[in-house]
């Protein structure tokens, strides 16, 4: 298994557990009221928002090394991760709304499963994203930190 | 003069030959081509021995040197607006075997443009062909010599550099970003050398170095600058001290050197290089494999 296999598949992997973790363990139990939809929604959204905003910071990272990842294969396999994201997290988002139609006194026995997997899975999407660009910030800082001499 | 042997390479179905007689049919203005901040062009081609000799001129407009005399002050030349001063460069091509031999202009036209021009006036389709240096395998032997005495091994290193290669070893994201933090300055250099007096010398296995160092540059392009070192040379002393040389354990390229008398005008005359380049050829035949 390679790592980039590993890397690509862990959210997905982890998404997968906790849907069958909520069936197996939580008979498929779920709040009775639609509000956690609501909830859920504003958290996609915002994950939606910033991993948007994220493509704009990391395309304008200006530095030696950024320079050196953009000119590789890499910077494209970052683009990819951060597309697969943005998309999770709208569809994440589409599935909550969903759920609104659904819901009649209480949700269907499918949907608690489904929807802690889809959580888990957009978050742990945002999760890599947000520590790859935090990386990639570290990147600048240390070409800065070593243009000036220090 | 230094002269260097390439080999072309170029698809099969390309007539270069047509091309180059269509090319010389154009007018002088519609075959110049801008390359690296100034024009160059193909000034004249022929045929001769079943060769194709060509002579491509760099023009510098710029800027360029002055009219110096030994007994008065200098001066410049006197130039219109649209004249400079032109850098050639003599070509030669095999058609039947696709080798060339090429004039080291160093303010001339170079190989890989000679490719590029070749290609790019060629607006049908887009061509992909380019001018590999022949690569001297007698340094190695050189190297292997018993009781070669090493004075100075000189090596620049990109450390880390990370590439394309690594994402086809399938490494991640994560990993690649952790190689970028670790590689710091663009380049090392690494100088061992033996001070002191002639006698004195390294204890150094050259050839297990040249093999490092060939291991890790690959068997890329010669030209490649995308490699993890960029230069790798030792100063060598034969074992009797008599003759000292720098060889490059990287890139070293079938070269000679023809002295050739330049003309009244001072340039070195298009038909002796020409035949400098003829003499050239035959001398390589039994490298041309």
């Amino acid at each position: 298994m390679s790592e980039r296999f590993r890397e690509i598949v862990w959210p997905y992997a982890l998404g997968c557990i906790a849907g069958c973790v909520h069936a197996i363990w939580f008979l498929s139990s779920f709040p009775v009221d639609s509000e956690i939809l609501a909830a859920s929604i504003s958290m996609g959204s915002i994950f939606c928002g910033f991993l948007a905003t994220s493509k704009a910071v990391v395309l304008g990272m200006q530095s030696p090394r950024i320079e050196r990842l953009r000119s590789t294969r890499f910077f494209g396999l970052f683009l990819n991760y951060l597309e697969a994201a943005i998309w999770i997290s709208l569809l994440y988002c589409g599935f909550n709304l969903f759920g609104y139609l659904v819901h009649r006194e209480t949700f269907p026995a499918w949907y608690g499963p489904i929807w802690s997997g889809f959580t888990v899975l957009t978050m742990a999407t945002f999760l890599q994203i947000t520590r790859f660009v935090m990386q990639m910030v570290h990147l600048v800082d240390m070409d800065s930190r070593e243009a000036n001499g220090k | 003069m230094r002269i260097d042997l390439f080999k072309l390479r170029r698809p099969a179905a390309f007539d270069l030959a047509a091309h180059v007689t269509q090319l010389m049919t154009l007018p002088v203005v519609k075959r110049n081509a801008f390359r690296a901040e100034t024009e160059m062009r193909l000034e004249h081609a022929e045929q001769r021995e079943g060769f194709w000799l060509m002579d491509f001129v760099r023009l510098r407009m710029k800027q360029g040197p002055a009219k110096a005399s030994l007994d008065s002050a200098v001066q410049g030349f006197d130039l219109d607006a649209n004249e400079g001063f032109g850098e050639e460069t003599a070509f030669l091509w095999d058609p039947t075997s696709d080798w060339c031999v090429s004039q080291y202009n160093h303010f001339g036209v170079r190989a890989n443009a000679i490719a590029e021009y070749l290609k790019a006036h060629h607006l049908m389709q887009s061509i992909d062909m380019d001018l590999l240096p022949k690569i001297d395998e007698t340094v190695h032997t050189k190297i292997r010599k018993k009781g070669l005495v090493v004075r100075q091994v000189q090596l620049s290193v990109a450390p880390m550099l990370l590439h394309d290669s690594d994402y086809d070893l399938k490494s991640g994201l994560g990993s690649a970003i952790k190689m970028l933090k670790k590689s710091g300055s663009d380049q090392i250099e690494i100088i061992v050398s033996a001070r002191g007096s002639k006698s004195k010398s390294l204890n150094i296995d050259l050839p297990r170095i040249d093999q490092w160092v060939r291991r890790l540059a690959g068997r890329g392009q010669p030209d490649d600058r995308e490699q993890a070192i960029t230069t790798a040379r030792a100063t060598t002393r034969d074992p009797d001290g008599a003759r000292s040389e720098v060889l490059d354990l990287l890139h070293h390229r079938v070269t000679t050197e023809t002295p050739i008398a330049p003309g009244l005008d001072k340039r070195l005359p298009r038909d002796d290089r020409f035949s400098a380049l003829i003499r050239a050829y035959h001398g390589w035949e039994s490298l041309m494999t």
